[in-house]
């Protein structure tokens, strides 16, 4: 059951970062103008990062879609995130009046036109489906999931402890520190 | 059950523990190897994903630099002189005895103005030819940051400048090219060697062009045309609404008489100047 959770959760995640990716991909020129309207970097740095920004989401999409190193990616894709949320938040306490870009139409916007808060909350909700599988990384349908099955398929040749120890395995995630603290209570 | 059997036991439970611990040390490792990998994969694909962006960029830039900015020779443009005023850094063409004067502020990177130029050009071409009109072009920069690098805006006003100082009457056909292949706002503006070679296919040879050389690198005019940009954004006679009700100064903004054009949501704006200067 609550891997159907994580399981929506990632696909959630993953759903932002290839469509927001996809859309800042398509349109270099206003990702830069986007980046630009933070107000934060020399233009240099600007370029730099509108360049890289687009691909970098598409990449955290793509790996969070297959589940591979699902905790490892959430974790990125929080930062990134927090990051975001930040440079939003920043932009509202020094008054200037932006589009956030998140998905596109970055840039200046009329004084009554900024939606600040909706943006941050928008982001914080991301944030959640991210620390959801931080916190819990198990899901249906993923690449950790493959190879955990095979370890398992593997343990099942060694002593009866072992199974025990790979359930517990399982449920803390990818983590191989259940074989470990088993082992440890046991001497 | 004696303390024999007591340690014999003990020693089976210490080899069993060494055989344990060896175990977890060799399960250890192999349980890491798909952790490793697994990062190793997500590093890679995000760095991957850097260098392509990277590329990609790099890819936008060179294209837009190897291109090579076709010459347009405006339809009219030998029928009426222009002439380079150095006081103002501007440009006025058209011939003397025409009773109206536009003044056009524009940006070379400038998407609007670029549709100014498209959708009004050849009518404006056409009033220069027939004597009606002067136009006084002042090139600004408010968008010089607004490219990648920065400074197209501004480099495009001093080159063309440079070419108005030693061929007034080649300007309007070197600036109508600017806006018939315009680079996009927010991406690579033309190199400065770019620029160059459009004045050079324009038909500036010889000394005229080491002239103009000149001109271009020691970046003549760019004081004076930032000094026009900020007196031009400071002057509230040129503010137009902004969408959101605020006042400013933005490009293209035109100027006749005193009266700011609405070119945009009029389109006989210059038929309407004409009348009323020619009543037929």
């Amino acid at each position: 059951m609550l891997d159907g959770v994580g399981t929506l959760a990632r696909l959630g995640l993953a759903a932002v970062w290839l469509i927001s990716g996809a859309i800042k991909a398509a349109d270099p020129n206003g990702t830069y103008a986007a980046v630009r309207a933070y107000n934060l970097f020399p233009s240099g740095v600007a370029s730099l990062i509108a360049a890289v920004l687009p691909y970098l989401e598409l990449a955290l999409g793509l790996l969070i879609l297959v589940g591979i190193g699902t905790r490892l990616v959430a974790v990125l894709s929080g930062l990134l995130l927090l990051v975001y949320i930040a440079g939003i938040a920043q932009s509202w306490a020094r008054g200037l009046t932006i589009n956030c870009g998140c998905f596109g139409n970055g840039g200046q916007v009329a004084a009554g036109q900024t939606h600040y808060l909706e943006e941050i909350l928008r982001d914080v909700g991301f944030l959640a489906l991210a620390v959801w599988l931080v916190v819990r990384p198990r899901t249906w349908v993923s690449v950790d999931g493959w190879l955990r099955g095979r370890r398992e398929w593997v343990d099942t040749t060694d002593d009866g402890d072992d199974a025990e120890s790979s359930r517990a395995d399982s449920v803390s995630g990818d983590s191989g520190e259940g074989t470990a603290s088993t082992v440890a209570r046991r001497t | 059950m004696g303390g024999a059997q007591r340690g014999n036991r003990k020693r089976k439970q210490n080899n069993r523990t060494q055989a344990a611990r060896t175990v977890a040390a060799a399960r250890g490792t192999n349980k890491d190897l798909p952790k490793i990998i697994i990062g190793v994969a997500v590093v890679l694909v995000i760095a991957v994903a850097v260098v392509v962006g990277v590329v990609l960029q790099q890819n936008r830039a060179t294209q837009t630099n190897n291109a090579t900015i076709p010459p347009v020779t405006t339809p009219s443009g030998d029928h009426y002189p222009g002439q380079f005023d150095k006081s103002t850094a501007t440009v006025l063409v058209g011939k003397p005895t025409a009773k109206i004067t536009i003044d056009a502020y524009e940006d070379f990177l400038c998407s609007v103005c670029g549709e100014f130029e498209s959708t009004n050009f050849t009518a404006v071409d056409q009033q220069l030819a027939a004597g009606t009109i002067k136009v006084r072009y002042h090139m600004v920069d408010i968008l010089n940051q607004a490219s990648v690098p920065p400074g197209y805006s501004l480099m495009a006003a001093n080159t063309a400048l440079a070419l108005a100082t030693v061929a007034p009457d080649k300007f309007i056909d070197y600036h109508y090219s600017l806006y018939q292949d315009q680079p996009k706002e927010n991406g690579p503006g033309y190199t400065q060697a770019q620029l160059n070679s459009l004045a050079s296919r324009s038909g500036l040879t010889g000394a005229a062009y080491q002239q103009f050389l000149t001109l271009v690198n020691n970046k003549t005019y760019e004081t004076q045309l930032t000094n026009n940009t900020n007196a031009a954004a400071s002057n509230s006679a040129l503010f137009q609404q902004n969408q959101d009700g605020s006042k400013g100064f933005g490009t293209p903004t035109i100027v006749s008489g005193g009266q700011i054009q609405n070119w945009q949501n009029d389109p006989n704006w210059l038929n309407t100047l004409v009348k009323t200067a020619y009543p037929s």
